[in-house]
C-alpha cells in the first residue's frame, strides 16, 4: 500500500510538469500581458516596453519558462505583478478557503444525494422516485452563478438563515459563511451522485447476497447500511474524483458571488490581469489537487473493497 | 474482514471530519488580514463594494477608475470641482492668482494641513507631486502638457510657470492626477511608495488586502474640524453586481457602485437609495480609419445615423439613460447640444452611404468586451439599424484583456465601449480624441490637422468665451465628419443603504466620504 501509493505520488511529478508547460505556453499565447492589462487603453509603446523589461517578459520564451521551473524547485514562484507579493504567499494563504469550501460541498452532496438515492432505489417507479429523480434534475439543470443567487437572496437575504459574504471569523462563524456558497455547489454536483448511486444500489438490491441476506433475517436497517450501501459506494468516489474539475469551476464562481477570497476567484482574477505567475502556480496546486483526489479514491477503493488490493 | 474495514473507515472518516474542522479553525488564524469584519462592527463603519480591486495609490500610472476614486480619498488637491460640477474651490491652496498674460500660476497653501503622521504639509510636498504629475513619461502627463516646471516660492506658496496660456489649469489641478503626497514618505518607500501612500486626506490607509479590501480609518489630524463622521471606510470587492446588490438588502455593505440600471427597482423595493449622476458617460465607438472604408466620412456618418439611441436608452438602460448629442458628457464645459448633433434617420443614413465608394452596403466586425452584456446588447441594436441599409455587423465578443491589446495595437475593425472625463474641461477629451500626435487620435488613425488646431487654440484661449466658440465649431466638425460615433448618454448609478446621507458623487462620478454620513 506504501509502495503503491509513493508510485502514484511520483506520478504526479510528470503531471505537473506538463500542466506547468501547458499552462506557461497558454497563458502567453493568448493577445495581452500584464503590461497591457496594468496600463490599459493609455498604455504607451514606452510604459509597455519598460513594464516587460521589468517583468522579464522580453526574453525568449524557453529561457522565461526554464527560469521559472528552476526557481519553482527552490521553492520560489516568483513575484506576483498585481500583488506585489510573493505568489507563494498570495495563493496558498487562499488554499484553505477554497480546500474548505470543497470539502464541505462534497460532504453536503453525499449528505443530500445517499437517502434520496436509496429511497429512489427502493422505491423505483413509484412517485417517490419520479420526485426524487425530477427534483435532481432541475438541480441538474440550474447554473451555479443562479442558484447561487437564489440561495442567498432566499436563505440569506429574506429569512436570515445565513451569511452572504465573506468567510467569518473561523470556527463555527465560518462554517455558517460557507453553507450557502457549499450548498450552491453541493446542489450541482449532487444529481450526479444521485444519479449513479440510483442505479448502483437498485442493482445491488436485485443482487442474490442481498437476497440470502434477507431470507436470514437480518434486520433491513443491518442489511441496507452493511451490504447494500457499502457495496454501491463506489461508485459514488468514482463520481466525486472525476467531477472535481467541475467542481473547482464552480468553486470559482461560488466565490465570486460570495465575496470569498479563494484561489478560485484569485485564478479568475489573475487571468484578467495576466498575473503569470500567479496562474501558473493556481494552475499547479488545481492539478494537484485533481491528483490527489484520485489517489485517495483510489484508496478508498480499496477500504471500501479490499479485494482491489489484489490488483495493485 | 469486515469489522477490520469498518473500523479504518471510520478512522478515516474521523479524519476528514478533524482534517475539515482543522482547515475552518485554520482559516481564523491563517493570514488576520484577509479577515476584514464581514459586517459592520459598529454604525460608523462604511463599507463600500466595488467589483474589482485598485492597482495602486501611484497616479503616474493608475488607469483605472477605482484606483482613481481611491486616491481622491485619500490624498487632496490644491483645487477641488465645486458641488455643482462648473466650477473649482479652494481645498489646501486658500488661495490662487494667474497671472494677466497666462504664463504662470502662484498658490497659498492652507496653513497647519498635517499628513497622517502628523508632518506639516509644505510648498516642497507640492513641488514633488506635481513635477512628477506633469511628467510626460507619466499616463497622466498630457493633461498638464503645457506647465514647464512647478517651484516653491516660500514654505507656503507654490508657482506654477507654463510654456503657454493654459486655460484648464485649475480643472486639472482638481483631478486625482493632481493628488499631493508627503515627499519624504514616497521616496522613503521606493518601488513600494505605490502601495503605502501618505496624504492629507479625510481618511489614512489601514491595509491593502490584494483583491479583497482597502480598509481605512479616519484621519485624527484631518483640517476640517468635525470631518470625517464616519470612523471606518471599507471599499470591498464584490465581483458580481447581483452580489452587490444582496449584499445591500442583507446590511452587509453601505454602499454598492456600478449598479445596472436593471436593479433598481429591487434595490429601492427593498428599501435602499439609488444615486444618480447624470450623464457621465458616453456610449463611444472608435473606428479603425486604416480599414477601408471607414476612411470615408460618408461611411463613418452613414453608420451613426443609424444608430437608434432612444431605443438603446429605453431598452437596455431602463430610461437611465438618453440620445448623446455629442462626444462630450453634458456636465463638461462649452459641452453645446446645439451643433447639428446625430440622430436616428435611416433615409439620411442610405443617402450618405450612396455617395461613397460602398453604396450598396458592406461588412465588417465590432468588437466587444465578453460579458459585457450592455454594449453586447447595443451593438445587436445597432446591427439590426444597420441591416436595414445593407451593412452587415457582426459582434465578435472578445475577452477584455485581449481586446484592449487589439486596440493599443491597432488589430480592429470597430470598438464598442463607453468613455468619462476625469476633468470638466473639454480640453481632455478632445485633445485625446483629436490629438493624434500622442496615441494616434484614440488609435483611430483619424488625421485632422484643422480640429488638432482647434484643440490647441482652446487649450491656450483664456477667454471663456472665445473657448466656447472654439468647442461648438469642434463639436459641429465631429458631427459633420464622424470620426467617432458617440450612442447615448448613460447615468451612473450608485446604491446606498437608507442609513447613508451626503454620498453625492460630483459631475464626473467621483467619489470621497469627508461629508458622507452614516445613521
Amino acid at each position: 500500500m506504501i509502495r503503491y501509493t509513493s508510485l502514484r505520488l511520483l506520478q504526479t511529478l510528470p503531471v505537473l510538469l506538463g500542466v506547468s508547460i501547458v499552462v506557461f505556453i497558454l497563458v502567453r499565447l493568448i493577445p495581452g500581458d500584464p503590461a497591457v492589462a496594468a496600463l490599459g487603453s493609455r498604455a504607451t509603446p514606452q510604459l509597455i516596453a519598460r513594464v516587460r523589461d521589468q517583468l522579464g517578459l522580453d526574453m525568449p520564451l524557453w529561457k522565461q519558462y526554464f527560469n521559472f521551473l528552476g526557481n519553482a524547485l527552490r521553492g520560489d514562484f516568483g513575484i506576483s505583478f498585481f500583488y506585489q507579493q510573493d505568489v507563494w504567499r498570495v495563493t496558498v494563504e487562499r488554499l484553505p478557503i477554497t480546500l474548505a469550501l470543497m470539502a464541505y460541498a462534497v460532504a453536503m452532496a453525499v449528505i443530500l444525494a445517499v437517502p434520496c438515492a436509496f429511497l429512489s432505489a427502493a422505491r423505483r417507479g413509484q412517485a417517490t422516485d419520479h420526485a426524487i429523480r425530477i427534483l435532481f434534475t432541475i438541480g441538474l439543470g440550474m447554473p451555479v452563478f443562479w442558484s447561487g443567487i437564489i440561495l442567498a437572496y432566499v436563505l440569506g437575504v429574506k429569512l436570515q438563515l445565513f451569511p452572504i459574504t465573506g468567510r467569518g471569523d473561523g470556527g463555527l462563524d465560518t462554517l455558517m459563511h460557507l453553507t450557502l456558497p457549499a450548498l450552491t455547489l453541493a446542489i450541482s454536483i449532487s444529481p450526479i451522485l444521485v444519479r449513479s448511486l440510483r442505479s448502483s444500489i437498485t442493482e445491488v438490491l436485485a443482487s442474490d447476497y442481498v437476497t440470502t441476506g434477507r431470507a436470514m433475517g437480518l434486520t433491513s436497517t443491518t442489511l441496507n447500511i452493511s451490504y447494500v450501501l457499502r457495496n454501491s459506494l463506489r461508485p459514488v468516489v468514482t463520481v466525486v474524483t472525476i467531477n472535481l474539475g467541475y467542481l473547482i469551476g464552480g468553486t470559482v464562481i461560488v466565490e465570486q458571488i460570495f465575496s470569498l477570497a479563494g484561489v478560485g476567484s484569485l485564478l479568475i482574477g489573475s487571468i484578467a490581469t495576466r498575473d503569470y505567475a500567479v496562474i501558473q502556480l493556481a494552475s499547479l496546486i488545481f492539478a494537484l489537487l485533481v491528483v490527489v483526489t484520485n489517489l485517495v479514491g483510489d484508496l478508498l477503493y480499496i477500504l471500501l473493497d479490499p479485494r482491489m488490493a489484489l490488483h495493485r | 474482514m469486515s469489522g477490520t474495514s469498518k473500523k479504518t473507515g471510520m478512522i478515516v472518516a474521523a479524519a476528514l471530519v478533524l482534517a475539515g474542522g482543522g482547515l475552518v479553525l485554520h482559516l481564523s488564524r491563517e493570514n488576520p488580514a484577509a479577515t476584514a469584519p464581514a459586517a459592520p462592527r459598529d454604525n460608523k463603519t462604511l463599507i463600500v463594494a466595488r467589483p474589482a480591486d485598485i492597482f495602486t495609490f501611484d497616479a503616474f500610472n493608475t488607469q483605472d477608475d477605482r484606483s482613481m476614486f481611491t486616491q481622491l480619498t485619500v490624498f487632496e488637491r490644491l483645487v477641488k470641482l465645486s458641488a455643482d460640477g462648473k466650477s473649482v474651490e479652494p481645498e489646501l491652496a486658500t488661495e490662487w492668482t494667474v497671472a494677466p498674460d497666462g504664463m504662470s500660476a502662484t498658490f497659498k497653501l492652507r496653513e497647519g494641513v498635517k499628513f497622517w503622521n502628523g508632518n506639516l504639509l509644505t510648498a516642497k510636498d507640492v513641488v514633488f507631486s506635481l513635477t512628477r504629475a506633469i511628467d510626460q513619461k507619466g499616463s497622466w502627463g498630457f493633461l498638464f502638457s503645457p506647465i514647464k516646471v512647478v517651484e516653491a516660492v516660500d514654505p507656503q506658496t507654490v508657482r506654477i510657470v507654463m510654456s503657454e496660456p493654459f486655460a484648464p489649469l485649475l480643472p486639472a489641478l482638481s483631478t486625482f492626477a493632481a493628488s499631493i503626497y508627503e515627499e519624504a514618505n514616497f521616496v522613503g518607500q521606493g518601488a513600494a511608495a505605490g502601495e503605502h501612500p501618505m496624504g492629507t486626506g479625510a481618511f489614512m490607509l489601514e491595509s491593502w488586502n490584494r483583491g479583497q479590501n482597502v480598509v481605512m480609518t479616519a484621519n485624527p489630524t484631518y483640517w476640517q474640524s468635525g470631518k470625517p463622521s464616519i470612523g471606518k471606510l471599507i471599499f470591498r470587492v464584490v465581483g458580481d453586481e447581483a452580489a452587490r446588490t444582496l449584499q445591500l438588502a442583507s446590511g452587509d455593505i453601505q454602499v454598492a457602485t456600478d449598479v445596472p440600471a436593471n436593479q433598481i427597482d429591487q434595490i429601492t423595493a427593498a428599501g435602499g437609495k439609488v444615486v444618480t449622476v447624470p450623464g457621465s458617460s458616453v456610449g463611444f465607438v472608435t473606428m479603425n480609419h486604416k480599414v477601408k472604408p471607414f476612411d470615408q466620412a460618408a461611411v463613418r456618418c452613414a453608420l451613426a445615423w443609424a444608430v437608434d439611441r432612444e431605443s438603446i436608452a429605453k431598452s437596455i438602460y431602463f430610461g437611465r439613460a438618453h440620445a448623446a448629442k455629442s462626444i462630450l458628457p453634458t456636465s463638461t464645459f462649452f459641452y453645446d447640444s446645439e451643433t447639428s448633433p446625430i440622430g436616428f434617420d435611416l433615409k439620411k443614413a442610405r443617402e450618405l452611404l450612396a455617395s461613397s465608394t460602398v453604396p450598396k452596403g458592406f461588412s465588417f466586425t465590432a468588437t466587444v468586451p465578453s460579458g459585457d452584456n450592455t454594449k453586447l446588447s447595443i451593438a445587436q441594436i445597432w446591427a439590426a439599424g444597420l441591416a436595414q441599409i445593407g451593412v452587415t455587423m457582426n459582434i465578435e465578443q472578445v475577452e477584455a484583456t485581449t481586446a484592449q491589446e487589439m486596440y493599443n495595437t491597432e488589430k480592429f475593425t470597430m470598438r464598442i465601449s463607453a468613455w468619462t472625463n476625469d476633468t470638466p474641461d473639454p480640453d481632455q477629451l478632445m485633445g485625446v480624441a483629436l490629438d493624434y500626435r500622442p496615441q494616434n487620435a484614440l488609435h483611430s488613425s483619424y488625421r485632422n490637422d484643422t480640429a488638432l488646431n482647434m484643440v490647441l487654440a482652446g487649450r491656450s484661449e483664456l477667454d471663456p468665451a472665445k473657448r466656447q466658440t472654439i468647442y461648438t465649431d469642434l463639436q459641429k466638425l465631429i458631427n459633420h465628419d464622424c470620426p467617432f460615433i458617440y450612442t447615448v448618454e448613460e447615468d451612473r448609478i450608485f446604491a446606498t443603504s437608507p442609513r447613508v446621507t451626503n454620498f453625492t458623487p460630483n459631475s464626473q462620478g467621483k467619489y470621497s466620504f469627508e461629508n458622507t454620513n452614516l445613521n
